[in-house]
């Protein structure tokens, strides 16, 4: 018989379950990648195994938990799985970008540069921007609500540093494009995208 | 087991790729007898003197040993409802504990060969 509440880390044994699977997002391993529900599953059962028997954390993760967070991602190092994941996320973008610039052309009947250049460019610097320093951080900030002040404190700070940049670019690009032109290379883009990866 | 005393010194750090090597070897002995999972086999090391030199290293190590295909792994449901990942053995992995065993054997009889002299 199943019991949820005999299956669920509670304490220390589930910051570590957290700062694992924290640091390997930051690492741009993401949630839903196979490598990452195995480290999950793998963690759960050997912390939840560690928790039932009074083992210390130590035992399974050691005295420095980075440390053994880095050992973890160095046996993620298929490049096929890395670049396969970085345009998985590069199509989303695209599509986003897409979705974006048809609504605008739907309903203004064009859509200016600016939205487009401070679109790519903004949300390529925030990720960057974020995942450099949350790698950082993140395991110093324990717990599910630390770690969600950490990104908010991080993205604040993104914003501050890139508002200039953001204000800049609508000041000097604003040109008046087709939006459906937009929406022709960004499916372009996601083909050769889509081609790449399959390669 | 004197090769502990020897390789885990206070002098020597515990992650240095001499230990990795050894306690891999000794992972897929354990795991060559009998079917084991994560937790258990951190248990038996520890038994077996390897208290403090596992920590932090066996789930690492488990998943170079796999991604070197010296060992497979079996999921299963367990009473809890739990997944639990079983080890095997594979016989690259067979082959590779053979040679860590000559080797252990030879450095064995060097390194006292020398601490003897």
């Amino acid at each position: 018989m199943k019991d949820p509440i005999l299956n669920k880390l509670t304490g220390n044994y589930l910051i570590a379950q957290l700062d694992i699977l924290s640091y390997l997002q930051s690492c741009n391993i993401p949630p839903n990648n196979k490598f990452s529900i195995e480290v999950e599953d793998d963690m759960r059962d050997m912390l939840l195994s560690a928790q039932e028997n009074g083992t210390p954390i130590s035992d399974i993760v050691g005295n420095d938990i980075k440390n053994f967070c880095e050992d973890i991602v160095q046996n993620y190092n298929n490049k096929r799985a890395k670049s396969l994941d970085i345009l998985r996320k590069l199509n989303f973008d695209l599509c986003f970008l897409l979705l974006i610039a048809l609504l605008i052309q739907v309903f203004e009947g064009s859509i200016n540069l600016s939205i487009v250049v401070t679109f790519s460019l903004t949300w390529i610097l925030y990720k960057y921007i974020l995942n450099f320093f949350y790698k950082r951080l993140c395991l110093k900030f324990k717990g599910l609500k630390n770690k969600i002040i950490c990104i908010l404190l991080i993205f604040l700070g993104s914003v501050l540093c890139l508002f200039p940049i953001e204000l800049i670019i609508i000041k000097y690009c604003d040109f008046r494009l087709n939006g459906y032109y937009v929406v022709i290379v960004c499916f372009l883009l996601i083909s050769v995208v889509l081609m790449h990866a399959k390669n | 087991m004197h090769y502990i005393v020897i390789i885990g010194g206070d002098k020597l750090e515990n992650s240095t790729q001499v230990l990795k090597g050894i306690l891999e070897g000794c992972i897929l002995s354990i795991i060559s007898k009998e079917e084991t999972y994560g937790y258990e086999l951190l248990i038996k090391l520890k038994n077996n003197g390897f208290k403090d030199m596992v920590e932090g290293t066996i789930y690492p190590l488990l998943l170079r040993l796999e991604k070197k295909e010296l060992i497979t792994s079996e999921k299963r449901e367990e009473q809890n409802g739990m997944t639990r990942k079983y080890f095997h053995v594979t016989e690259t992995g067979k082959k590779e504990l053979n040679d860590f065993k000559i080797y252990w054997d030879t450095l064995y009889v060097n390194v006292n060969k020398i601490l003897k002299e």
